[in-house]
């Protein structure tokens, strides 16, 4: 018994040995195959891993004019006024744009004599130019000029554009400004706002008996010229989306309303059909409609009409002071101020009136409202605290940042960019002048203007 | 013997289960011992980057002065414009009428397409002499063993530049001061770039004067530039930075393409770099992303 219970019990024990053996042994090859392949796998990403490139975010830059380098222009046939004039011209734009520094020519090393070879890049990035603009002029055969450029990145050593533009002579301001918005594009990658010009009101004369006329000039203050003659009021003036025709408010023989002028023909027509005072107006971005308010028994309502057809459409009707209405540039919604809340605020609806929502909360007041060209802002005049500033937000109310804050700063209009801001600043008992501000709220400045200047409106890219 | 035949201890079956349980549960161990050991072999020798950062070298670095976003206070200075002169300009137009559109035959004729780069190597067949020259060639001596002697030329001009530069760039007021800390860190550890964090923030801080950061733009989010660099052991770019994606930069619109350029101009720029020369190896070609989301709203 003894014997076979050992034998038994050896069988077993021999069994479950065979059985723990076979059983380590499977799992012991299966661990050791695991286990290689995980050693594999550990130790190529170690070893991927080891060899991993250096990768490094650069997140900290400057914001700085980009200094470049604009030589006089090479007069090929003797034109040296305009071949001077032209630098000058960019030199001005650029500079005022905030985002360039043009280069003292008097620190120039390498004297551009032929823009058609490479300039010496060495000679202009001892001078630190980040870019060279090259250009020539030619009077040709045919009695039109030629003007050509190149603009250089001198620390890659490339061309980035090379442009050339024939014109009459006496239009030479105009190629500086189709040069400069190519410069600009190409260098900060939006579209320029130079070729285009301001519409504003100019004031002259002491306060008590104040000129005021619409007058027009290119948008560096060149070109001025009187669209009015200052017998009557003028406000407001808004470019339609051509440049070519402008709307505004006068009070011409003592009837406030909404007039549209050809500023090709100069014709100057009311817009009638309606039955109270009309202001406010702004073209529709398909220049088809232009919407404005009415106001009749204390109250004012949107309204719209059709250019084509001369009807109209009376878009808000609530019993409170609805204005300055400005399209999105899409056309599908209006923005507008309104005191329908208790207090003057900003709102957004739908081009046809419908889903008004309110999108100022800020403390103060918020008034005329301007959709940017881009679409992602909505600039305004913001009275609180006893002063007035210019500030923008998104379109849902979002965002909000102010741009500017003096004694009276009011009525922004944008560079077709959706960069810049125009707004008219009046200092306590002083001059009332039209100044600039860059969206990131740097570089202001005044705007050159013949004497004092209000109500400005900024034109799109003259096509 | 026949008493001996009948039926087992009780305890019989038991003993074998019991054999049986405990040697299961011996590979259960077993296995669950060896499991981590095999587990244990190929373990790279990760360290912790936190380890390894001299704390003084978080704080010895001139930060970039952050740029307050106001305009100066006051508004007048920079705007001196002379009514006078203007209006006289004004005069001499003699009409208020406003005939100038009419008058304004566009100027931009014929080819006003901007001209892409690679057009100018090739003359086309146009009148146009601005496409005509192959201007890119010339800057660029023939030399025979192509690489090397241009870009020693390129890296010269560039090395001599930045000893120009003015001084108020952090990185030239004490170079060894700032790499300095850098050199008792361990080699090779971190994130495996080589570099402690502080030496990348010193790299941060050499590219920072250079970049022009593309402010005000609508989508900075979706202007990030990636460039890749290669070093010389002294500092300087071994050739042009490339753009990682070139695609990207060539048909992502104009704002990309001038974003991209832009931070390409900051890297040749900038150029020699001061890296710890120890470890040359791990910096000789970085990759850099240029993200210029946190400036914009500045």
């Amino acid at each position: 018994m003894t014997t076979m219970t050992t034998t038994r019990a050896r069988e077993t024990l021999t069994r479950e040995a065979g059985n723990f053996i076979r059983a380590f042994a499977g799992s012991f090859w299966r661990n050791f195959a695991i286990s290689l392949l995980v050693a594999l796998v550990v130790s190529g990403i170690t070893a991927f891993a080891a060899r991993a490139e250096l990768r490094i975010r650069i997140d900290e830059g400057v914001m700085e004019p980009v200094p470049i380098a604009i030589p006089d222009f090479v007069a090929a046939t003797g034109n040296n006024d305009v071949a001077t004039g032209l630098a000058e011209v960019i030199r001005g734009n650029l500079e005022r744009s905030g985002l360039f520094r043009p280069l003292d020519p008097r620190s120039f090393i390498e004297t551009t004599t032929d823009i058609n070879s490479a300039p010496r890049f060495g000679d202009w990035r001892i001078i630190q130019a980040a870019a060279l603009v090259n250009g020539q002029v030619t009077m040709q055969d045919d009695g039109r000029l030629r003007v050509e450029f190149r603009l250089w990145d001198v620390y890659a050593e490339q061309q980035m554009v090379g442009l050339q533009f024939f014109t009459t002579p006496e239009n030479w301001r105009r190629v500086g400004h189709l040069i400069s918005d190519a410069i600009y594009e190409r260098l900060t990658g939006e579209s320029g706002y130079f070729d285009t010009r301001i519409v504003f009101v100019s004031e002259q004369g002491p306060k008590t008996n104040r000129v005021k006329r619409l007058t027009i000039m290119d948008q560096d203050g060149f070109n001025p010229q009187f669209l009015t003659n200052g017998r009557y009021l003028v406000l407001t003036p808004r470019f339609n989306p051509t440049a070519q025709t402008i709307t505004f408010m006068s009070y011409l023989n003592e009837r406030p309303r909404v007039y549209i002028f050809d500023l090709e023909t100069g014709r100057e027509e009311i817009l009638e059909g309606f039955t109270g005072m009309t202001f406010a107006p702004r073209f529709s971005p398909d220049g088809n409609n232009v919407v404005m308010s009415m106001a009749r028994d204390g109250n004012s309502d949107i309204y719209l009409m059709d250019l084509r057809t001369r009807q109209t459409r009376r878009i808000t009707s609530d019993p409170s002071i609805d204005t300055a209405p400005s399209f999105s540039p899409d056309g599908t919604q209006i923005t507008f101020e309104s005191d329908r809340g208790g207090s003057q605020q900003l709102y957004v609806m739908n081009a046809d009136g419908s889903n008004p929502r309110r999108i100022s909360f800020g403390e103060g007041r918020y008034a005329t409202p301007v959709w940017s060209p881009r679409g992602d802002l909505i600039a305004f005049t913001k009275m609180s605290g006893g002063s007035f500033g210019i500030g923008v937000m998104r379109p849902d109310g979002t965002g909000e940042r102010m741009l500017t804050r003096s004694f009276l700063d009011e009525g922004p209009t944008w560079s077709p960019n959706g960069r810049v801001i125009l707004f008219t600043r009046q200092a306590p008992n002083g001059p009332t002048y039209v100044y600039s501000i860059d969206l990131t709220g740097r570089n202001e400045r005044r705007l050159l203007t013949p004497g004092e200047a209000s109500d400005p409106a900024w034109s799109p890219l003259i096509k | 013997m026949s008493d001996t035949v009948g039926p087992l201890p009780d305890d019989a079956p038991y003993r074998g289960l019991t054999v049986s349980a405990i040697l299961h549960a011996g590979i259960i161990v077993l296995t669950l011992i060896t499991w981590p050991r095999f587990m244990d072999i190929p373990e790279p020798p990760v360290e912790l980057p936190v380890e390894l950062l001299p704390v003084s070298d978080e704080t010895n670095i001139i930060p970039m002065e952050k740029l307050e976003d106001i305009r100066p206070p006051e508004p007048e200075p920079a705007t001196e414009p002379e009514p006078e002169p203007r209006v006289a300009v004004a005069e001499p137009q003699p009409e208020p009428e406003p005939a100038p559109i009419e008058e304004v035959p566009p100027p931009p004729t014929p080819n006003t397409e901007p001209a892409p780069e690679e057009d100018l190597t090739t003359p086309t067949p146009e009148e146009a002499p601005v496409e005509e020259v192959t201007p890119r060639e010339k800057p660029r001596p023939p030399a025979p063993p192509a690489e090397e002697p241009d870009r020693r030329s390129e890296d010269d001009i560039i090395a001599g530049l930045t000893d120009l530069e003015d001084e108020d760039r952090p990185r030239d007021r004490a170079p060894e001061e700032r790499t300095a800390p850098a050199d008792r860190t361990t080699q090779g550890v971190g994130a495996q770039t080589g570099l402690t964090v502080s030496e990348i923030d010193s790299f941060k801080q050499q590219i920072a004067p250079c970049w022009n950061v593309p402010a005000g733009s609508r989508n900075p989010e979706e202007l990030v530039v990636t460039l890749r660099v290669r070093l010389n052991r002294d500092g300087s770019l071994a050739g042009m930075p490339e753009y990682e994606d070139i695609g990207r930069v060539s048909s992502s619109g104009p704002a990309y393409r001038a974003a991209a350029e832009s931070a390409r101009r900051a890297v040749i720029q900038c150029a020699p770099y001061t890296l710890p020369a120890d470890r040359y190896d791990s910096w000789q070609e970085i990759v850099l992303d240029f993200d210029p989301a946190a400036m914009a709203g500045r």
